[in-house]
């Protein structure tokens, strides 16, 4: 058992109070910090904002202490059709014969979307979650009174207001990891993994490379949220219940 | 023979149970069996002779008979024939498979993982037809998709959807081609584990999952994770064997090798303890 004294955290803090040292090395970090925020208001500016107000909503920044209200109710909703997804997915009253997810009626009390979007969404209407889950492209009507499930992933795709409320919980999950692994201890089995892979290659292999990836990162991905909720859906009875969000992330990039 | 032989022979028999099995199916009987495993066995002695020659020399009769213990006179009959078991020939489909690799590689029929989706047979874009107009113009797509669904190929769903079931045509059902395929799939598989025993320094690739106990009702489920993990896998172990082979000197033919990879899945009654566990 790993006492608290003896936490990599408390080692962290330690080593974090010797950094940086001198003049130098001040001088650098504020020079990474300001290239940071740069990369950031650069990417903002592609959401329609000018510098002048980008700078008047960083200065208002600073009294949220690093808390994201907005971005948990934007998001909100897609967190729910998400848990949706698996359970339509997962659950094998819902799964064909093939262990695939069946097409389901879209209103009655067994096995239908109505069932799912109480479950999930409370008391909102069967409709509006069927109107949610089409244009996230999570599923499909079949006919006027059933729906198949189109994709095993909720599509934030072509929506400005989710992919800036995802691209906040993104950085804030990137850094948390950067800044654990910024002061980890050297051990590998300490240091929480983190991969790039890159290369100057011919634009036009943009589009090939992204078709090589996409079924890795998806079945990456999928293998580790089924990981993830099978240990969700124990119920612990001794120890700490305190839970925590932990996950992986995973895309494709170019420069 | 020899105990510590005869032990082996025994051993390495278990490799027959299947095969058996499925002569018994097709009404094969043991003399028949052992007449096409006689022919085997001498073409096979003269193949593997010849290789062990430095020369590279094609053994005469009688060193075939020698070693496989038939008499000559058998083994000059056998061997002016050629071997009863047809090589395995995958049978390809022209259209149809030109469809099928369209159905698994155009993002319009992918989902969002790059796996082909189950498509409404024509109502809504992207549909079966919309598909089979783009890849198999000319062709009634009612009468491809009736082709396809007797072939195995493709699975008629409730509610007028489509799901296809493979990415290549082949037949199914038990037929030559299929069972030369079983035999050639076998062979690979018992090449792979010879080569192992007989070269453990230099050993090809070749380990077994945990085998787990699951509840019958999750089989379909967890066959469908297995597919689509291995699928992964294997597209991914494709893409990495391409860039070798990119890899290599134009024009060079000599010292090449054909590198190949095969996922199998296994089952059995979790009741019969008395199995060795392996998959």
């Amino acid at each position: 058992m790993t006492t608290k004294r003896k936490s990599p955290r408390r080692k962290l803090k330690r080593s974090q109070m010797h950094w940086p040292q001198g003049s130098d090395e001040k001088a650098m970090r504020d020079d990474l910090a300001r290239e940071l925020l740069s990369v950031c208001m650069t990417a903002l500016q592609a959401y329609g904002l000018d510098l002048r107000r980008i700078v008047e909503l960083a200065r208002q920044a600073v009294a949220l202490k690093g808390s994201t209200p907005t971005m948990t109710r934007v998001l909100q909703d897609m967190y729910w059709m998400g848990e949706l997804i698996s359970e339509w997915a997962e659950n094998p009253a819902y799964l064909d014969g093939e262990g695939r997810p069946q097409v389901i009626q879209i209103n009655g009390s067994g096995i239908s979307l109505k069932g799912l979007a109480q479950k999930f969404f409370g008391h909102r209407s069967v409709q509006e979650i069927l109107e949610l889950g089409c244009q996230t492209q999570v599923m499909e009507r079949v006919g006027d009174k059933k729906v198949a499930l189109l994709n095993d992933c909720v599509m934030f795709t072509g929506d400005p207001f989710l992919m800036l409320a995802h691209s906040i919980r993104s950085v804030r999950r990137f850094l948390s990891s950067a800044d654990y692994n910024a002061w980890a201890p050297i051990d590998q089995a300490n240091i929480w993994p983190e991969r790039t892979a890159f290369s100057a290659v011919p634009e036009a292999d943009f589009p090939e490379f992204i078709k090589v990836m996409r079924p890795q990162i998806a079945s990456l991905l999928e293998m580790g949220n089924r990981w993830l909720a099978s240990r969700a859906a124990v119920k612990q009875r001794t120890g700490s219940r305190r839970k925590i969000t932990m996950g992986i992330q995973a895309f494709v990039f170019r420069e | 023979m020899p105990e510590a032989k005869t032990a082996l022979a025994r051993a390495a028999m278990t490799a027959v149970e299947p095969l058996v099995e499925l002569f018994l199916e097709l009404g094969i009987t043991s003399p028949e069996a052992e007449s096409l495993l006689r022919g085997v066995f001498v073409h096979t002695a003269r193949k593997w002779l010849a290789s062990q020659s430095k020369s590279g020399e094609v053994p005469s009769d009688v060193r075939v008979a020698l070693v496989t213990g038939v008499h000559r006179n058998f083994v000059r009959q056998i061997l002016a024939e050629p071997p009863r078991i047809a090589a395995a020939r995958e049978q390809k489909g022209g259209g149809a498979g030109r469809l099928l690799e369209a159905w698994h590689s155009d993002p319009v029929y992918l989902d969002s993982s790059g796996k082909p989706r189950d498509l409404p047979e024509r109502d809504q874009e992207p549909s079966f037809y919309s598909l089979a107009t783009a890849y198999l113009p000319g062709a009634a797509p009612g009468v491809v998709l009736e082709e396809l669904r007797r072939a195995g190929l493709v699975q008629l769903l409730a509610e007028h959807r489509v799901r296809v079931r493979s990415r290549a045509f082949r037949t199914q059902g038990i037929s030559v081609g299929t069972v030369g395929e079983m035999g050639s799939r076998a062979r690979e598989l018992l090449e792979t584990l010879r080569h192992n025993l007989r070269d453990p320094a230099a050993p090809l690739f070749c380990e077994t999952a945990q085998v787990f106990s699951i509840d019958a009702g999750r089989l379909s489920a967890v066959r469908n994770i297995i597919n689509r993990r291995a699928s992964t896998f294997l597209t991914a172990m494709e893409n990495e064997l391409a860039i070798e082979a990119e890899k290599a000197t134009p024009g060079a033919r000599r010292d090449r090798v054909k590198v190949g990879l095969t996922v199998f899945e296994t089952e059995r009654p979790a009741k019969r303890q008395d199995d060795r566990e392996g998959s």
